[in-house]
C-alpha cells in the first residue's frame, strides 16, 4: 500500500492513505536549442520530480497535520523531506505547497486537498 | 584550446548536454600553507601548486587563497574575455548571481562571512559536462554585491587580475635601451610583485631603442596597450592564472573545432565600421646618444639656495628624456657632472655640501642638495653629464589597400605609437591589420554550440554558405542561466600563410615573408 511519510525537524507523520491518482512528473532543468539547420539540442542541467496527490475528503485532524508540515516551513526555514517506499524515493527533500482549504460541514471535514512536493536541495 | 578529455568534447557535440559549473570564492583571503608554487611544464593545473611569493600585494598569488566553493548557490554567471583591438590585449570579466535566501552574503547580515563581503574577492569560475569542469576565469570582485531583495540573491562583478595591474600606476621609474617588448612586461610584472613564474613571455619581435617611463606618472595599462599595439601579438590571464604573451607570428595556426550548421545557433555578420583599409602610422623616432651634457647651469643665474643645516630640491630640466644621467660630484670638473657651491660674499665652499640623493624624471632631473654647514649656500654652477635620447625623426607612414578603399571607401585607422621605430615593423603591421579587416564579413559574431574548452585566439573553422573558411576567436561570451549554457564567439577571419624560414624554405617558392 502506497503511503507518504512526511518529516521535519519536529518529527514523522504517516499521511493518511493515498487515493487514486498519485501523480509523479518529472520536471526538466533543460532547455532545448534549435540549430540553424533546424536540429535541436539539449543544455541539460537536472531533473527533479514533483510529487502531488489529492485526497477527496480529510478529517480536521488529518488535515492540521499535514498543514502543520506546510506552515513550519516559515517558522523552522526548511523544507520537510519525503519517503514513498513503494517508488524508491526516500527522504526526499522537497518544497511542500497545500491548495487552500475547503471545509465543508460543521465537523471541519475539508474537501479535495491537493498536496504537492517538488524535489529541492536542502540549503545548510 | 584547453586540453580537456575525450568524454568531454564528446559531451560538448553530443545531443543532450549535461552541463557542469564551478564557482570558487576566498571571502576571507586566508592563504593556504601547503601549496607550493608553480613550476612551468612541471607543475599540473588547476593542482595545489601556486603561482608565486605573496607579500601584501594582492595581486599576488592568486592560487594561494583557500577557496571555498559556491556552486551550489549559483542562480547564474556569465563571463566574457575579448582582444581589445588594436591593443592585443586582452580583457576578462565575470558576473555571477549566487542565492541569498539566507542573507550568507548580505553585508552585516549575520552570515558566518559578514566581516569578509568586501571588494576585491579571489574569485574562480569553472565551467564544463558531467563531473569535468574547466578553469574559465581568475580575478578579483568589484565593489560590494548588490543585494536583491525580491529575488534574494547577491549578484557579484569581477576583473581579471591583468585588468586590475592596467589601472595600476608604475611604480618604478623604467629608463630602458634596445629592449624587447617581453623584457619591458617583464619588468613591469615584476614591479607588481609577479614573480616569473607567474607569467609566460615569449621572445618579442619588437625592439624599442629608448623607452622612459616615470613612476606614478602613468598607469601600466597605458604602457602595456603601447606596447601590445607595437607588438600587435596577444597579452592575456590565461584560464589558469597565467599571464601570458605569444607575438603574432606563435599563435594557433590550425584550426581545432568545427563550426557547421548543426553546431551554429545564431550567425551576424559586423557592420562595414569593422573594416580598415588605411592604416596611418605616426611616430616620433628617438636614439640614444653618446655621453653630453644635459644641462648647465651657469654662474649668476637665478640663485638656488641651500639653508644652513639643511636640504634644498634643485630640479634641473632636460630638454629630452635620458637614459642615464651622472651624479654630480662638487667641484668644475671635465667630462663628467659637477657642481660648485658659493657663500652670500660669493666665495667657493667645497667643505660640507654634498648630493643627498637624485631621480631622472621625464623632463628632468631632481638632486636634493643637502648642507651641513652653518650658513647658507648657493648652487652657483652645475654641469650635468648624461645619455639623452633625442628625436631624431619624425614618421608619418601610410599602409592602403586600394580594391578595398575602391568598394567601401576609405575606413583608415590611426596609429600613433612610438614603439614603433622601424620602416619594417610599420610595414609588417600595416599589412597584417589590412590582412585581417580590410574585406566585408571580415568578422562574424556566432552563437554556437559552445564549448568551455575553447580559448581566445583559437582557430576555429566554419563551414556555412558563403562564410566558409578559418577564423580566429577574438571575443568569447559565456553564459549559464535559465537551464542553458550559452555561448557567443566573435570570430575574424584567418588566412594562414606559410611563413619564410631560413635554411628550410624555398626562395621564389610558397612561403611567404611574414609581415
Amino acid at each position: 500500500m502506497y503511503e507518504i511519510i512526511i518529516t521535519d525537524s519536529t518529527g514523522s507523520a504517516t499521511l493518511p492513505p493515498l487515493e487514486i491518482p498519485l501523480t509523479l512528473a518529472t520536471i526538466e532543468g533543460a532547455t532545448d536549442v534549435t540549430t540553424l539547420d533546424f536540429n535541436v539540442y539539449t543544455e541539460f542541467i537536472v531533473q527533479k520530480l514533483l510529487a502531488s496527490h489529492t485526497w477527496s475528503y480529510l478529517t480536521e485532524t488529518q488535515f492540521n497535520i499535514i498543514k502543520g508540515y506546510y506552515d513550519r516551513q516559515f517558522t523552522l526555514f526548511e523544507y520537510p523531506s519525503i519517503t514513498i517506499t513503494e517508488l524508491g524515493i526516500t527522504d526526499m527533500t522537497a518544497r511542500m505547497t497545500l491548495n487552500p482549504q475547503t471545509v465543508i460541514d460543521q465537523c471541519g471535514t475539508v474537501e479535495a486537498v491537493t498536496v504537492s512536493f517538488r524535489e529541492s536541495k536542502q540549503n545548510p | 584550446m584547453q586540453i580537456v578529455p575525450a568524454l568531454f568534447n564528446q559531451y560538448a557535440q553530443g545531443n543532450v548536454r549535461p552541463n557542469a559549473w564551478g564557482l570558487r570564492v576566498s571571502f576571507d583571503k586566508t592563504f593556504d600553507p601547503s601549496v607550493t608554487f608553480f613550476t612551468l611544464n612541471t607543475s599540473v593545473l588547476d593542482g595545489v601548486d601556486v603561482l608565486g611569493p605573496s607579500d601584501d600585494n594582492p595581486i599576488q598569488a592568486w592560487d594561494y587563497y583557500l577557496y571555498k566553493d559556491y556552486s551550489d548557490r549559483i542562480v547564474s554567471m556569465s563571463w566574457d574575455r575579448e582582444l581589445l583591438f588594436p591593443y592585443s590585449v586582452v580583457s576578462a570579466r565575470a558576473d555571477f548571481e549566487v542565492s541569498n535566501t539566507d542573507d550568507y552574503f548580505t553585508p552585516a547580515g549575520g552570515s558566518p562571512i559578514e566581516d569578509y563581503i568586501l571588494p576585491k574577492r579571489p574569485v574562480r569560475l569553472l565551467s564544463g559536462f558531467g563531473n569535468m569542469t574547466v578553469p574559465q576565469f581568475v580575478g578579483l570582485t568589484q565593489g560590494m554585491p548588490v543585494i536583491g531583495q525580491r529575488p534574494k540573491t547577491a549578484v557579484f562583478t569581477a576583473l581579471d587580475f591583468l585588468t586590475m595591474i592596467y589601472e595600476m600606476n608604475i611604480r618604478n621609474t623604467i629608463a630602458m635601451q634596445n629592449v624587447r617588448t617581453d623584457e619591458v612586461l617583464a619588468n613591469i610584472f615584476q614591479q607588481f610583485g609577479l614573480a616569473p613564474e607567474q607569467y609566460d613571455l615569449a621572445k618579442a619581435r619588437n625592439v624599442i631603442p629608448f623607452l622612459f617611463f616615470e613612476r606614478d606618472q602613468i598607469t601600466a595599462g597605458e604602457v602595456i596597450r603601447k606596447l601590445m599595439q607595437a607588438e600587435m601579438g596577444m597579452l592575456w590571464l590565461s584560464e589558469t592564472g597565467i599571464i601570458v604573451f605569444r607575438p603574432r607570428l606563435e599563435q594557433p595556426t590550425t584550426s581545432s573545432y568545427v563550426f557547421d550548421t548543426s553546431s551554429i545557433v545564431d550567425l551576424q555578420v559586423s557592420s562595414d565600421d569593422q573594416i580598415i583599409n588605411q592604416v596611418n602610422f605616426t611616430a616620433e623616432l628617438r636614439e640614444v646618444q653618446e655621453y653630453q651634457t644635459v644641462y648647465l647651469k651657469s654662474e649668476g643665474g637665478t640663485p638656488n639656495v641651500v639653508p644652513a643645516n639643511s636640504t634644498y630640491v634643485f630640479q634641473a630640466d632636460l630638454t629630452d628624456p635620458c637614459l642615464t644621467v651622472e651624479e654630480p660630484v662638487i667641484g668644475e670638473v671635465s667630462g663628467v657632472s659637477w657642481f660648485t657651491a658659493e657663500n652670500s660674499n660669493g666665495d667657493n665652499i667645497s667643505l660640507n655640501v654634498s648630493v643627498d640623493s637624485v631621480e631622472l624624471k621625464t623632463n628632468s632631473y631632481d638632486i636634493v642638495f643637502k648642507n651641513d654647514n652653518a650658513f647658507p649656500v648657493d648652487i652657483a654652477q652645475l654641469e650635468l653629464w648624461g645619455q639623452p635620447a633625442k628625436v631624431y625623426d619624425t614618421v608619418l607612414r601610410t599602409i592602403e589597400y586600394p580594391p578595398s578603399i575602391e568598394k567601401y571607401e576609405i575606413k583608415p585607422i590611426p596609429i600613433d605609437n612610438n614603439f614603433i621605430q622601424e620602416e619594417d615593423q610599420m610595414q609588417s603591421l600595416g599589412l597584417t591589420i589590412l590582412d585581417e579587416y580590410a574585406e566585408y564579413a571580415s568578422i562574424l559574431d556566432l552563437e554556437v554550440k559552445g564549448n568551455p574548452a575553447l580559448q581566445l585566439g583559437d582557430i576555429v573553422e566554419v563551414d556555412y554558405k558563403q562564410y566558409d573558411g578559418l577564423y580566429r576567436i577574438i571575443k568569447i561570451s559565456n553564459s549559464l542561466r535559465d537551464f542553458k549554457f550559452t555561448q557567443i564567439i566573435k570570430v575574424k577571419r584567418y588566412t594562414p600563410r606559410d611563413w619564410f624560414t631560413l635554411d628550410q624554405s624555398v626562395l621564389n617558392g610558397t612561403d611567404v615573408l611574414a609581415p
